[in-house]
């Protein structure tokens, strides 16, 4: 982490729209006037549909894609300089390693590439291929790899060269269950060591998991951002559950109060906690006894499918 | 700093492909056949009969060094046209694998500017072609030197020249296959204009045949342009032959062609978004 610097990816006004090279008519806008920032040490989460521009973003931030306008600062340069993409990690979505490589020659040309020196290289492929379960394939060309075996290859090579910022396009696409954990487990140790983590993902669940920050994007728009505990801070009312009974679907549906009923329990949905007093009370009154009384948050997918939906 | 990873890997690509041990072989099978079953007899100097793999050549009265210089500038004919066939369809592939989805990506987000990503795999490939054609021109000459007593210094230096033809045309494919992505597309814009080039090449018996100013025109105007691998190949068999060569606006326009692809190949690349 550079000492002093506010944001280790600076997003300032970045617009892009995609023209054919033979007229200047607008094609596709995939950004318009995104801003953001991305706090050092911490892991980023950018969600958005299919389509939304989030791939787009990561790679004019990598210089694979050029912004029409706006600026990115990253790790506190320009990214016209590209002297700071040695310090840049990034795992593609759909990754393509040449087939004629093995696994730990994957991990020395890339590693060669991105400028780390040949003997730090060396050390650094031997500890991810062992930390994402490939030693025994370092030697077994990657054409012979699953998908799983050529993602977690593709998140080792995005590692090799001990990069300060990683970007990680759908990470866990194609991994098992067990693999995904390790992925997760793997983000928060690097971000805990002071590296920085940008996942580009529409898994709302993996982002939940482990992202300390994230916005949501739709149709090259940032729309919203913030933590997970801010984004769905939101009350949305109370959930009472009581013993169904006739006496009490009777008693419901003439206060027009709303219900579902699951496994022998009726889930009553009251608004505020004025509301919520009001039927405990009466409830309590016909002797009926309460099983539970929960304060209803909104979920991310709540909110995705809301922000997104809209 | 100079990291030559994009460089190697592309030797090492057409080891695993086994590009590059197909052309080997070719030429180890050339040179073989030429050392094993090209049998001469010479009689005072003079060739009294050629034999190859057993079936008599028909030979007028050469010396042997005439013999050899027309032996060797038939070969270099024959790699100058079927041979530089083969390397353009080999190497065809080189761009477009690396512009894939999901490779170039892996690429381009280094600390390496994209000029010298594209360079490194242009050198790669030309590196592989002036391997295998330096083999082969080395070893018949070394072959035909130790059976005939018969040096001829052109004939391996003719291999700057096949090599020149190879890498002037692979320029042309490498602008076609990197601007389309597509590889048969800068094969077949290369293997044009390697068809066309003996009628361009005629451009002084032609021109006039043609009905009008226009035609005339556009027709002299190609030849200037495309580059001019019949006078190439033409400029080996003279440099065989040790008659006198004058290539040098040849080499310049054909050079020019090839710089002009591979700017416009750098300034397409480097701008593309992928």
């Amino acid at each position: 982490m550079i000492k002093g610097m506010q944001f280790a990816l600076e997003v300032n006004g970045v617009s892009k729209t995609f023209r054919r090279w033979w007229t200047r008519r607008r094609q596709v806008r995939a950004l318009h006037n995104v801003n953001f920032g991305v706090v050092p040490g911490s892991i980023f989460g950018l969600l958005g549909p299919n389509g939304a521009g989030k791939t787009t973003l990561v790679k004019i931030a990598l210089t694979i894609a050029h912004a029409d306008e706006g600026e990115i600062r990253l790790l506190g340069e320009f990214i016209r300089d590209r002297s700071v993409l040695k310090r840049v990690g990034y795992l593609p979505e759909n990754p393509r390693f040449p087939t004629h490589l093995t696994a730990l020659q994957v991990l020395k040309l890339y590693g060669s590439l991105s400028g780390a020196d040949t003997k730090r290289v060396r050390e650094n492929a031997a500890k991810w291929l062992d930390r994402l379960g490939l030693t025994e394939w370092r030697h077994v060309r990657v054409s012979k790899f699953s998908k799983g075996m050529n993602e977690r290859l593709a998140l080792a090579q995005a590692l090799v060269h001990d990069p300060d910022f990683i970007f990680l396009d759908e990470p866990t696409d194609g991994l098992d269950p067990v693999a995904r954990r390790e992925v997760r487990a793997i983000c928060r140790e690097l971000a805990d060591s002071g590296k920085t983590i940008f996942i580009n993902s529409h898994i709302l669940a993996e982002i939940e998991l482990i992202c300390d920050r994230i916005a949501l994007m739709k149709s090259g728009e940032i729309i919203e951002q913030g933590t997970i505990a801010e984004l769905t801070s939101a009350r949305t009312g109370y959930e009472l559950v009581v013993a169904v009974s006739d006496e009490i679907r009777n008693w419901l549906e003439e206060k027009t109060l709303s219900f579902t009923a699951v496994d022998g329990h009726v889930h009553i949905h009251l608004p505020d906690r004025a509301s919520a007093n009001s039927a405990i009370d009466a409830l309590r009154a016909k002797n009926v006894e309460v099983e539970s009384l929960v304060q209803r948050r909104r979920t991310l997918e709540s909110v995705f499918i809301e922000k997104v939906g809209e | 700093m100079f990291r030559p990873g994009v460089f190697l890997d592309t030797f090492q690509e057409s080891f695993r492909n086994k590009m590059f041990l197909f052309f080997f072989i070719v030429a180890s099978l050339i040179v073989g056949s030429i050392g094993l079953a090209l049998n001469m007899d010479v009689v005072n100097g003079v060739m009294r009969g050629v034999t190859f793999f057993g079936s008599e050549l028909r030979v007028p009265a050469f010396t042997v060094k005439q013999w050899v210089e027309s032996f060797q500038a038939g070969l270099a004919m024959v790699i100058g046209t079927f041979g530089l066939f083969l390397a353009l369809m080999a190497t065809s592939t080189l761009f477009p694998q690396m512009l894939q989805k999901g490779s170039v990506d892996l690429l381009l987000c280094r600390p390496i500017p994209r000029w010298r990503l594209v360079t490194a795999r242009f050198l790669g490939g030309a590196a592989i072609m002036a391997f295998n054609a330096a083999y082969l021109f080395v070893g018949v000459w070394a072959v035909l030197g130790l059976k005939a007593g018969v040096w001829n210094q052109g004939f391996p230096i003719s291999t700057i020249l096949a090599i020149f033809a190879f890498i002037v045309l692979f320029s042309a494919v490498m602008l076609v296959s990197v601007t389309t992505e597509s590889g048969p597309a800068g094969l077949l814009v290369a293997a044009t204009m390697l068809m066309f080039s003996p009628l361009l090449a005629a451009h002084e018996q032609i021109t006039p045949a043609l009905s009008s100013e226009l035609y005339r025109r556009v027709f002299r105007s190609l030849y200037w342009v495309v580059p001019k691998t019949a006078e190439t190949i033409g400029a080996m068999r003279r440099l065989i032959t040790e008659r006198p060569l004058e290539i040098n606006w040849v080499v310049g326009t054909s050079l020019a062609f090839a710089l002009v692809c591979y700017i416009a190949t750098v300034i397409y690349f480097t701008r593309k978004d992928y």
